[in-house]
């Protein structure tokens, strides 16, 4: 967490080794916009696509484990799979005609992309209720809303978290590809230093990127610690 | 009471009730008997509208069981089942208070049910605390029985409580049950493929084989009167003399006045206690006392084995 703190602020502290390790770059120091306003609005990508995933792939989760919706879970595993194999690029190439530039098409890729895990995650959480666990809740005269909310949903949990956990870190390393499409993000740095030939540009991206990913990891380590006593055990 | 009138139902083209008719009286220790697969557990789970039938009709005290929500009719009716399905992420203590929190009784009147039923079934404390999976699972399945009677039901569903507990905590729970029976007067429908619990507990019961009944009664008489073969296997072939003396006081076979007899018995056990006792002391005559120990009289072991047809 500290690390990347120091990264976004002290960015331009590297200056001097990205002189020395690229002798031939005229401006080793992505100037166009801070690297703090890069962080944020790279943070911001993500968090608006991974709640909108969340919100679906939880959504869908519960729906295809109900009785109603049984018949759908197949056919909204491969939806989500699909999401998931196309390429972010592709996605960008559909969207940006529809949304045009800038962050919308990102999102878009982005929420996409992170539906799949959590899906999964959810479906698997909630079939991990133990069946005796549910008819007892059945037995007792629990409503359907009220074992959702307070027996099933609560047991799924962790499992729901760690598709979130694994959404969020698979969004921080694709969220880069948004500036492609124009949006502001850590991954400016980086395509701009590719297609300038540009390494400097493009290794402070990647490491800001990457502190990013391993900051958020933490953050999430630390959320799941403080529920694991309240999980169901052996 | 609980009526049920012709109630069949299939699943997936095999029909697991058949044409079933049963009335159980207020109550009752009523116990539904058979082998695996012969229908008592859906049985018991059309009493509680888990299932619904595909014909008949289910009634308690009058009422059709389908004019009341499901979820509303299940929170008048206690459910055990053999897992227990306690909950894994509350404490005991939670799990018990489950139904009388979706009953939305106060706070108070919860803690003030929690301390009865800590005491009614002489459930540890310190438990209430733990979550399910530090408990072992005769106490797991102690706080299965508190959470059913928690929210005070007239009814309860029991289906095959004991049967995944070890011996002794299985006699225990029995013992525990009979006993909040007897004294609270509630309907307690049971299910069971043991026998020996089914003549432990039942004050009426039904046989059930293939969905069907075969054989409804006082356990006595159904041990004295078996309907078919069937039947007669189910309670043991030939054990069941043995089992009948289980069932029959002392009292009834005591001949009053004055006895040589050195060992006594107690008049209210069963002739079988009796009989072991006899075997224990090799002796042939016991000396029969009620309660506070005064002496009613006599019983013989050449009665016992004589006059058994007789009953």
């Amino acid at each position: 967490m500290l690390l990347l703190f120091a990264a976004i602020f002290l960015m331009p502290e590297i200056e001097p080794l990205m002189r020395w390790l690229f002798p031939g770059v005229p401006r080793p120091l992505y100037a166009r916009a801070s690297f703090f306003e890069l962080t944020l609005a790279h943070a911001e990508l993500v968090a608006i696509s991974s709640l909108a995933a969340a919100a679906i792939g939880i959504g869908l989760g519960i729906f295809v484990t109900r009785e109603s919706g049984r018949e759908f879970a197949a056919m909204a595993g491969s939806l989500a799979a699909m999401g998931q194999t196309f390429p972010p690029v592709a996605v960008l190439a559909l969207t940006i005609p529809a949304l045009g530039y800038g962050a919308a098409p990102a999102l878009a890729a982005l929420c996409l992309y992170a539906i799949f895990p959590v899906l999964e995650a959810t479906v698997t959480g909630l079939h991990a209720v133990p069946g005796p666990v549910r008819e007892a809740a059945i037995g007792m005269g629990f409503g359907r809303l009220d074992i959702l909310w307070k027996i099933e949903l609560p047991l799924a949990f962790p499992f729901i978290l760690a598709g979130l956990r694994n959404a969020v870190i698979i969004n921080i390393g694709t969220a880069a590809i948004g500036s492609a499409a124009g949006a502001l993000s850590l991954g400016s740095p980086i395509i701009e230093g590719l297609s300038a030939s540009n390494p400097a540009y493009v290794i402070e991206g990647a490491l800001a990127v990457a502190l990013l990913a391993m900051a958020a990891d933490q953050c999430f380590a630390l959320i799941e610690d403080r529920f694991r006593p309240v999980r169901q055990g052996d | 009471m609980i009526e049920l009138r012709d109630v069949s139902k299939m699943f997936g083209g095999v029909p697991a009730v058949a044409g079933f008719s049963l009335q159980i009286e207020t109550g009752a220790f009523f116990v539904l008997a058979g082998p695996s697969g012969c229908g008592k557990s859906t049985l018991l789970r059309l009493i509680n509208a888990m299932i619904v039938p595909d014909k008949g009709e289910i009634e308690i005290h009058g009422q059709s069981i389908r004019a009341v929500a499901p979820e509303i009719l299940r929170r008048g009716i206690g459910y055990v089942i053999q897992s227990p399905g306690l909950f894994p992420h509350w404490t005991a203590a939670d799990n018990i208070l489950a139904v009388p929190r979706l009953l939305h009784w106060s706070a108070s009147k919860c803690s003030a049910r929690l301390e009865e039923l800590v005491a009614l079934l002489h459930i540890d404390p310190a438990l209430l605390r733990r979550y399910p999976r530090q408990l072992s699972g005769g106490q797991q399945q102690r706080i299965g029985v508190a959470r059913a009677l928690a929210g005070d039901p007239d009814i309860i569903l029991m289906d095959e409580p004991f049967a995944a507990l070890d011996p002794v905590s299985r006699l225990a729970l029995q013992d525990e049950i009979r006993r909040i029976h007897a004294r609270s007067g509630k309907t307690i429908v049971f299910v069971t493929h043991d026998m020996d619990e089914a003549l432990r507990l039942a004050t009426a019961m039904a046989i059930m084989k293939g969905g069907r009944l075969i054989q409804a009664g006082v356990p006595l008489e159904i041990l004295k009167a078996p309907a078919d073969d069937f039947v007669r296997d189910f309670l043991g072939g030939e054990a069941v003399p043995l089992r009948l003396l289980d069932l029959l006081p002392v009292r009834e076979l005591t001949r009053r006045g004055w006895t040589r007899a050195a060992i006594t018995i107690a008049a209210d056990t069963s002739l079988k206690n009796a009989l072991n006792l006899m075997l224990a002391h090799h002796c042939s005559s016991l000396r029969v006392t009620d309660e506070k120990g005064t002496g009613l009289g006599e019983i013989r072991l050449s009665d016992i084995v004589a006059r058994r047809d007789a009953i």
